[in-house]
């Protein structure tokens, strides 16, 4: 392989030796990374390549055409009104046409542009088959948020059916069915299987044709998807309205089938809010936008591999469940500052349980209709917003002054701690339902004393002035105190005073 | 007792067979030297570090080294690869960490007292030793400053005094062993002000630090260094980075150092006791191989004498036999001759 290769290359090198000329109009277009560049790599539906694939700045050729007041249809056929991704050719059929097709078209297109001097590209071998090309690709994955989408509704009238279908196998015609759409990725995977188009290219044809048919519509061009600057400067609707797909406004996850099968207290979950606080559907609905438990089961189906409901939704590593995804929003910059001390894991204490699995199923079945599991859902909701205690009776500040040496004390601004802390809280609603009951906003400092945390236990009752080193696993008063303060600045970024500067926190003495 | 040829090969054998496993045995076994029981050693755990250097301080006090260069208080000197010194038995430095432009992590230097120490495992005058408090202690009194130590040390610790005159010293942590016999603590430990170092039994730090890293998996690296490198150190390590980014060496292996030396070492006391067998052996050969020699010519020069004899009187027979015939010859042609003589007067007067 290796010497096949280099004979190529020392081929392609004598050949250069024996050109009399060089196209002096040849466009210099080396050592580049763009959007627009792709690799045509058509032949290897055929066979192995045997020379590399061709690095393509599609862009600059647009753009060129562009100044000859040519289009699209020089190098793309069309199709049923809509231009077919391929070049120039509908199909793949045969391994030569194809091979002829692009070294006949592009050869001689170069090789006119040349007489006519106009800007060209290469015409030798080694020119635009380059082992290691200068021309590279950087796509930036465009991501069709909720705001695109939005605006693609706005745009399209509510005619979902622009982009969305499903395929009727008997009649093989697209179809539409108005409140089941799907994703794309439901259907179009990364390769192109059968008649179903892999999502790439599935995605061009769509996108690219119907802003090619409509006036006054998106990017053509390959930058303008592509291109991190360009897709920055989409405009971003702020809240756009929520998508309708006959989904529910809230329901409950059950772990039990009926009464015989009991397992755990229902989750009450609202649908919701959580399509607000995710990208997309795709986050949770990772296959397709089907019920959680169509796959997983409370017993395991093989359509879901076996993960049964709650594995699906405990589990700790996967994204698409609830344990994973909150315990994601732990590394929020105001969270982690008391989410670094406290032991996170999940499931250690029973009230963790009880946080999510509040409905008993009695309350469930006395409920008539999908209507009363909305309105429990609510009730639960709104019940999360006002359990919370009001802080009252803490010091406005500390003095630590008993273990005192080489510094003053530290003035310990208590009460502005708190408030600051309960603002992060605030502010964020999954925060706000996590941090129910009294006063659990202490526990991060004072821990392992739950039970008192409206009177908690002095520090030095367990962390002593002296002696505290001994590997007990309890720091000293002072190292403790050092180790809580220091662990949550970092954690929360908070640079100043920094870990090292005694004399920022304390008085000299 | 006599001991017959079947016999001794029997023993011969038997003794081969049990020589031949011997140093697969300790690898195989599932006894391992695993430390003293209550042996001691030091936590420290990098994500507690702050790098503001109080154990260089306190290392520094409790030994009466003079005063650095840069004051403890400089913390520019972070940044430099410092090595422990002779003056100085520990250092702290930072590392720019991989997870982020400015997030720096601490690692703190010094012996790491390891439980099968390779400066001990090298020195001919047993000036190291590992005590049961967990200190690997220093005997300047029967060091004779061969270094080895220095080269032996899989983690560079220990140092020379080249500045010294007379009486070189190799020096390097002490783990305070003087301060712990009276019940303190190392002084680097005693005044780290975060509890990023803690001193303890070896096996309940241990514990300490799985806590660690299972109650806060996100936070540290799921491994304890100096749990198993290089057979086990008394000194442990946390960290949130790969250690390799602190600096560490991940490619130390779980042997002690003095496992790679005891299968050819242990063959030492086998060749010291056969070379003696050995050459008074072949000696023993050589010299009956010369007496059979000199035997063996003995021999031949008595067969050659014997057989000379013999020879001689043979030839002397032979002579003589030839003499006698000669002289017979001699004689009957002398009466030949006579009687011819005797006869033909006779005749010629007849024929006148």
């Amino acid at each position: 392989m290796k010497t096949k290769k280099s004979a190529v290359i020392l081929t392609s090198a004598l050949l250069m030796l024996f050109i009399p000329y060089s196209f002096n109009n040849a466009i210099s277009d080396t050592g580049r990374s763009g959007p627009d560049v792709l690799l045509i790599d058509a032949m290897k539906v055929f066979q192995e390549l045997e020379r590399p694939g061709v690095m393509f700045p599609h862009d600059l050729h647009t753009k060129e055409l562009e100044n000859r007041g040519n289009d699209c249809s020089v190098c793309h056929l069309s199709e049923d009104g809509n231009l077919v991704m391929k070049f120039a050719r509908l199909k793949d059929i045969d391994k030569e046409v194809t091979l002829d097709i692009y070294h006949g078209k592009c050869i001689t297109c170069h090789e006119e542009s040349y007489e006519a001097n106009l800007s060209t590209g290469p015409v030798e071998c080694g020119e635009c088959h380059v082992v290691e090309p200068k021309l590279t690709a950087s796509q930036k994955l465009p991501s069709f948020d909720a705001s695109l989408h939005y605006r693609h509704i706005k745009a399209g009238k509510d005619a979902c059916d622009n982009c969305h279908h499903g395929y009727n196998e008997e009649t093989q015609q697209k179809i539409y069915t108005k409140g089941e759409e799907e994703s794309c990725r439901t259907c179009h995977g990364p390769e192109t299987e059968n008649e179903v188009v892999s999502y790439r290219l599935a995605a061009h044809q769509a996108c690219v044709n119907c802003h090619q048919n409509t006036a006054d519509s998106g990017p053509i061009a390959c930058s303008g998807c592509h291109d991190a600057a360009e897709l920055d400067k989409i405009e971003v609707v702020e809240n756009p309205p929520r998508l309708d797909r006959n989904q529910p406004d809230s329901t409950f996850l059950k772990s039990f089938a009926n009464m015989d099968t009991l397992m755990m207290d229902a989750v009450p979950f609202n649908h919701r809010v959580h399509e607000n606080s995710v990208s997309s559907c795709r986050t949770c609905h990772h296959e397709n936008l089907d019920k959680c438990e169509k796959c997983h089961s409370l017993t395991g189906k093989k359509e879901g591999n076996f993960i049964t409901l709650p594995q699906a939704m405990h589990d700790e590593k996967s994204q698409h469940g609830c344990v994973a995804c909150h315990a994601q929003e732990l590394q929020e910059q105001n969270c982690r500052g008391c989410h670094v001390l406290v032991v996170n894991e999940f499931g250690r204490d029973t009230q963790d349980c009880k946080n999510c699995h509040s409905v008993s199923l009695e309350l469930i079945s006395s409920l008539k209709n999908d209507q009363g599991e909305v309105d429990i859902a609510r009730i639960e909701a709104k019940a999360a917003r006002e359990t919370r205690t009001i802080l009252k009776d803490v010091p406005e500040k500390i003095d630590i002054g008993t273990i005192s040496e080489e510094y003053e004390a530290v003035f310990f601004p208590h009460r502005s701690i708190i408030d600051a802390l309960m603002k992060g809280i605030e502010g964020n609603r999954l925060a706000k339902h996590f941090h129910q009951g009294d006063n659990i906003v202490c526990a991060s400092c004072h821990h392992n004393s739950s039970d008192e945390l409206l009177k908690p236990p002095n520090c030095s009752s367990c962390h002593l002035t002296s002696g505290g080193k001994e590997a007990v696993n309890i720091p000293g008063l002072k190292e403790a105190y050092h180790q809580q303060c220091f662990r949550c600045h970092d954690a929360m970024s908070i640079k100043e005073p920094a870990s090292t500067d005694c004399i920022g926190c304390h008085e000299q003495k | 007792m006599s001991i017959s040829r079947r016999r001794f090969l029997k023993w011969a054998g038997a003794a081969n067979l049990a020589l031949i496993p011997g140093k697969s045995a300790i690898a195989a076994s599932n006894r391992h030297f695993e430390g003293y029981p209550q042996g001691g050693g030091v936590l420290f755990d990098s994500t507690l570090c702050i790098g503001c250097r109080k154990c260089e301080k306190g290392c520094n006090e409790v030994n009466d080294f003079p005063a650095p260069v840069k004051p403890f208080d400089d913390l520019s000197v972070l940044d430099e690869r410092r090595r422990t010194g002779n003056t100085a038995f520990t250092v702290v430095n930072r590392y720019k960490t991989s997870d982020g432009s400015d997030t720096t992590a601490y690692r703190k230097i010094q012996c790491n007292h390891c439980l099968e120490p390779a400066c001990a495992a090298v020195c001919f005058v047993k000036a190291f030793n590992k005590t049961p408090t967990g200190a690997v202690e220093y005997d300047a009194s029967v060091c004779v400053g061969c270094r080895y130590c220095m080269m032996a040390c899989p983690f560079d610790v220990p140092t020379f005094e080249y500045n010294e005159a007379f009486n070189p010293r190799v020096q390097k942590c002490t783990l305070c062993q003087p301060r712990l016999e009276e019940g303190l603590l190392p002084g680097c430990v005693e005044i780290c002000p975060t509890d990023a170092l803690i001193f303890g039994e070896r096996k309940k730090l241990l514990k300490i630090a799985r806590n660690r890293i299972e109650n806060h998996p996100d936070q540290y690296i799921d491994h304890i260094y100096g749990e198993h490198e290089m057979g086990g150190t008394s000194w442990l390590y946390l960290s949130g980075v790969p250690f390799k980014e602190l600096g560490m060496k991940e490619d130390l292996g779980i042997k002690p150092a003095l496992e790679f030396t005891s299968g050819a070492l242990s063959a030492v006391p086998i060749v010291i006791g056969l070379w003696p067998v050995l050459l008074l052996g072949m000696y023993g050969v050589s010299k009956r191989l010369d007496k059979e020699a000199l035997e063996e010519q003995d021999e031949a020069i008595k067969v050659s004498l014997e057989n000379a004899a013999e020879e001689a009187a043979k030839k002397l027979e032979t002579a003589l036999n030839k003499a006698d015939k000669a002289k017979k010859r001699e004689i009957e042609t002398a009466v030949k001759k006579a009687l011819a003589e005797a006869e033909s007067p006779q005749e010629g007067n007849e024929e006148s």
